[in-house]
């Protein structure tokens, strides 16, 4: 059912995570003891409720917000920092508006690619631009696209640094539904094509489901933890309609949703008991 | 007939309107001319008597009969050396307090105290240091020029968005480069706005300058005009200093443009 089921390698690791935020004395524990292991060619979903730390998850994983405690590797080396082999995409696109198309990639691919020639990185940039049939945009600033071909250049330029681990922060979160499901398609498509490791963080049970290995559920008691793993059994390539007449498909989608739904209510009653107990 | 329409109105809009706003300031010219002075010259008088400067101003006809032209090229040199030397220390001045919180703490109190102060206040001190009139006259420019936009540029630099800074991180875009290739351009449009103002108080400020060191210039020439009781060059001198100033405007925003940096409104 899965890719390369037996003998997967592990690629990221999470090992007894902690991280708090601390905002006028009161310290806010997010994360108590975390574990995780994220393997090769793996898509995994992050799916939660707003407030359920799945994108302070993934921040601390690009390395754009330090953890306090416990550690976090890829291929077994720390991460301390933000670094290229873990390429974020925002769900805000983060284009600079000032440089075309080509330019915001090239910004990434003179970076990463220092060593390399002009020409070499020019066939490179272009490359990326045709994987997500932008061709014709190339020379347009970021203000002239539509917001999916915004992030049609989010998802070249991070693919253009070629990193080990693509990180995927509610990519399609601003989108609206057909352009949604038609970039969840070519996101697909490159997974195929490219053996890409995706981390997928989103609050939509059904993109999770049609798109992921594995979809870790997360869910907030006192602190946020894995609530549940859930190995998805539908076989790639996945074709969103048959999957929507599928039973299974619609069972395991509702059944998620109920789970998503008890979580978020039990947030909710455990945050309203913090409140009166602050006030007795 | 739709297009007819809309070049009347477009003409409506673009000329007719605006010269009845300038009939009814010339009108207020002419009731204050007839009524509450009589130092006063009417418009009409006015345009009359000043139709030597108006034709021909580029004249030299000795050290204190120049041509308006020439007294405005004066205070002009004095504006932009001021204001150029002015924007290279306050660019770099507002990037490092926009850049670090303790330049921000170490710095800013200065700025805020020193804000508020009138410009020519800064005339006596620079007297005495350089003991003539014209460096003295472009280091209050250069004062002027310097709060709005060392202001402008730091919240230019603190508010570029978290994320194209994000993107810079992840890439691992070494710090100085992200300085050049991330920070400055997405603050352009801060730091324009900060110059822009700069400039149009320097424009204001030239003016009062002028008046206190005398020598030559279009602030000087109102005020001796005004001593020899010529009001008709002062209401001259009004016009000019006007249009040039909105001159000046004209000249930031088009290279604002020709950069194709956005506008920020304010």
């Amino acid at each position: 059912m899965e890719p390369i089921a037996n003998n997967r390698k592990n690629l990221l690791e999470v090992r007894n995570l902690q991280k708090q935020y601390g905002s006028n004395g009161k310290t806010n524990v997010i994360f108590e003891d975390l574990n995780l292991t994220i393997y090769e060619n793996e898509f995994v979903a992050i799916l939660g409720h707003s407030g359920s730390g799945k994108s302070t998850l993934l921040r601390m994983i690009a390395g754009l917000e330090h953890i306090d405690g416990g550690h976090l590797s890829i291929e077994g080396k720390d991460i301390t920092g933000p670094g290229k082999e873990r390429m974020m995409i925002f769900q805000n696109y983060a284009l600079l508006p000032w440089l075309s198309v080509y330019d915001n990639i090239k910004l990434a691919v003179d970076e990463v690619m220092s060593e390399a020639s002009e020409k070499e990185k020019k066939a490179h940039i272009k490359e990326h631009i045709a994987m997500v049939h932008l061709e014709d945009a190339t020379h347009k600033k970021p203000s002239e696209l539509s917001g999916g071909m915004k992030q049609r250049v989010g998802i070249a330029r991070a693919l253009a640094v070629q990193p080990l681990l693509l990180l995927m922060d509610e990519p399609l979160g601003a989108l609206d539904p057909f352009t949604r499901a038609k970039l969840q398609d070519q996101i697909l498509e490159l997974y195929y094509e490219r053996h890409q490791t995706i981390m997928l963080v989103t609050h939509d049970v059904e993109e999770a489901l049609l798109m992921a290995d594995r979809i870790i559920v997360l869910k907030v008691d006192e602190v946020a933890s894995i609530g549940k793993v859930i190995d998805v059994p539908f076989e790639h390539p996945r074709d969103r309609k048959k999957l929507r007449e599928s039973p299974q498909f619609n069972e395991l989608r509702n059944e998620t949703l109920s789970l998503m739904e008890s979580y978020f209510e039990q947030m909710q009653t455990n945050n309203k008991k913090m409140e009166v107990s602050q006030f007795i | 007939m739709k297009t007819i329409k809309s070049n009347t109105s477009a003409l409506l809009k673009l000329i007719i309107l605006p010269l009845i706003g300038f009939s009814i300031l010339i009108l207020l010219w002419w009731l204050t001319a007839n009524y509450l002075t009589n130092l006063m010259p009417t418009p009409l008088v006015a345009f009359k008597a000043n139709w030597d400067y108006i034709s021909n101003p580029f004249y030299v006809r000795g050290p204190g009969d120049i041509g308006i032209g020439f007294l405005l090229i004066q205070s002009l040199k004095r504006v932009i050396i001021g204001f150029l030397l002015g924007s290279l220390v306050a660019i770099p001045l507002g990037f490092l307090i926009g850049l670090s919180p303790t330049a921000n703490r170490i710095f800013n109190p200065v700025v805020q105290v020193l804000r508020p102060v009138s410009p020519v206040a800064w005339l006596p001190v620079a007297l005495a240091v350089f003991n003539l009139a014209n460096p003295s006259a472009i280091f209050v420019i250069f004062i002027t020029s310097l709060w709005p936009t060392v202001i402008n540029t730091a919240v230019g630099v603190a508010s570029v968005p978290k994320d194209y800074l994000n993107v810079a991180r992840v890439i691992e875009m070494p710090r100085w480069k992200q300085i050049f290739k991330i920070i400055l351009p997405a603050s352009l449009p801060y730091i324009f706005t900060g110059l822009r103002i700069s400039l149009g108080i320097a424009w204001l400020v030239i003016v009062a300058v002028e008046m206190l060191t005398g020598g030559q210039g279009i602030g000087f020439f109102v005020w001796d005009e005004w001593n020899r009781l010529n009001l008709s060059s002062v209401m001259l001198a009004i016009a000019v200093i006007g249009l040039a100033g909105l001159g000046l405007d004209l000249i930031i925003r088009k290279i604002q443009n020709f950069f194709h940096i956005e506008q920020i409104e304010g």
